[in-house]
């Protein structure tokens, strides 16, 4: 069982974030479609960053004996893919659920919502974060 | 390469790419969730390589480090703020779905039919419904189709 330890984490991770998705509709229960090629395209962008990590030698595989074996590829556990999809899920709900409170609450002062007011700021904002 | 120089490299590109979309997001939201996973990362990170998952190559990286995790390792977090809320808005704006999070409303002039044609109705309808009702009431019954429909 030890070797199911880091996948069940992932997965008992992934469900939590599931339960708050469903409580405030943020992606999946939201728009099913738009969320799962969110993550898809995330989840394959960060494997191709991954590969190039392995290819240049920065980073290997642990010995730990919480992950499966089972590999993508050389030196990439099938695990990394479920962590990446969990990271991808966790920016998803958390800019889903802040980007809605911004937008509730521009909704409610009325001058904010002026194009001349608002779009000067967020752009400078922008440009820092 | 370096760790360093890697993530220096993808984190340029994949702005750079994302910029166009990205400068349209309010900003506030994305700070907030770029902390929410730097912190993740600062606690998840150390104690993944704590628990063996990975290892890294010391000539590799800077060796500098943020509790447990390598300064490097935080790209990861936050290329996924810049790209997951760009995607998100790029394949609403492709499939033609749209909702409250994504794109200013009141960012630019109205060169951008797709989002903006959706976002009208869904937060109009309810007064739209409500004048309906009344201009239906006010004429009469006997008003012909021609005249109570495209209202």
């Amino acid at each position: 069982m030890t070797r199911f330890a880091y996948l069940g984490a992932l997965l008992l991770s992934l469900g939590g974030l599931a339960l708050i998705d469903r409580r405030w509709r943020l992606a999946f229960w939201a728009q099913p479609r738009r969320a799962a090629l969110t993550i898809g395209a995330g989840v394959l962008a960060f494997l191709a960053w991954d590969l190039a990590g392995l290819a240049l030698g920065i980073f290997a595989r642990g010995d730990s004996p919480h992950m499966t074996g089972v590999l993508l590829a050389p030196e990439l556990p099938l695990e990394e893919a479920f962590f990446l999809a969990l990271l991808c899920y966790s920016a998803l709900l958390a800019w889903r659920g802040f980007d809605r409170r911004a937008a509730r609450s521009e909704a409610t002062r009325p001058e904010a919502s002026r194009p001349g007011r608002d779009e000067g700021p967020a752009v400078d904002d922008g440009s820092g974060g | 390469m370096t760790n360093a120089v890697l993530d220096l490299l993808v984190l340029a590109v994949l702005t750079g790419a994302c910029w166009p979309v990205l400068r349209r997001l309010r900003a506030r939201p994305l700070a907030a969730t770029a902390l929410v996973l730097v912190v993740l990362t600062l606690v998840f990170d150390t104690l993944m390589i704590r628990a063996g998952l990975y290892v890294y190559d010391p000539a590799k990286i800077l060796g500098i480090y943020l509790w447990g995790a390598p300064l490097e390792d935080f790209a990861y977090p936050l290329a996924a703020v810049v790209g997951v809320p760009v995607a998100w808005t790029v394949l609403g704006r492709r499939t033609g779905l749209r909702d409250d999070a994504g794109l200013r409303d009141d960012a630019g002039p109205r060169d951008d039919a797709g989002p903006r044609d959706d976002a009208g109705p869904r937060y109009d309808a309810g007064l739209r419904d409500d004048a309906g009702l009344r201009d239906e009431a006010d004429p009469g019954a006997g008003s012909s189709d021609l005249a109570g429909g495209p209202a």
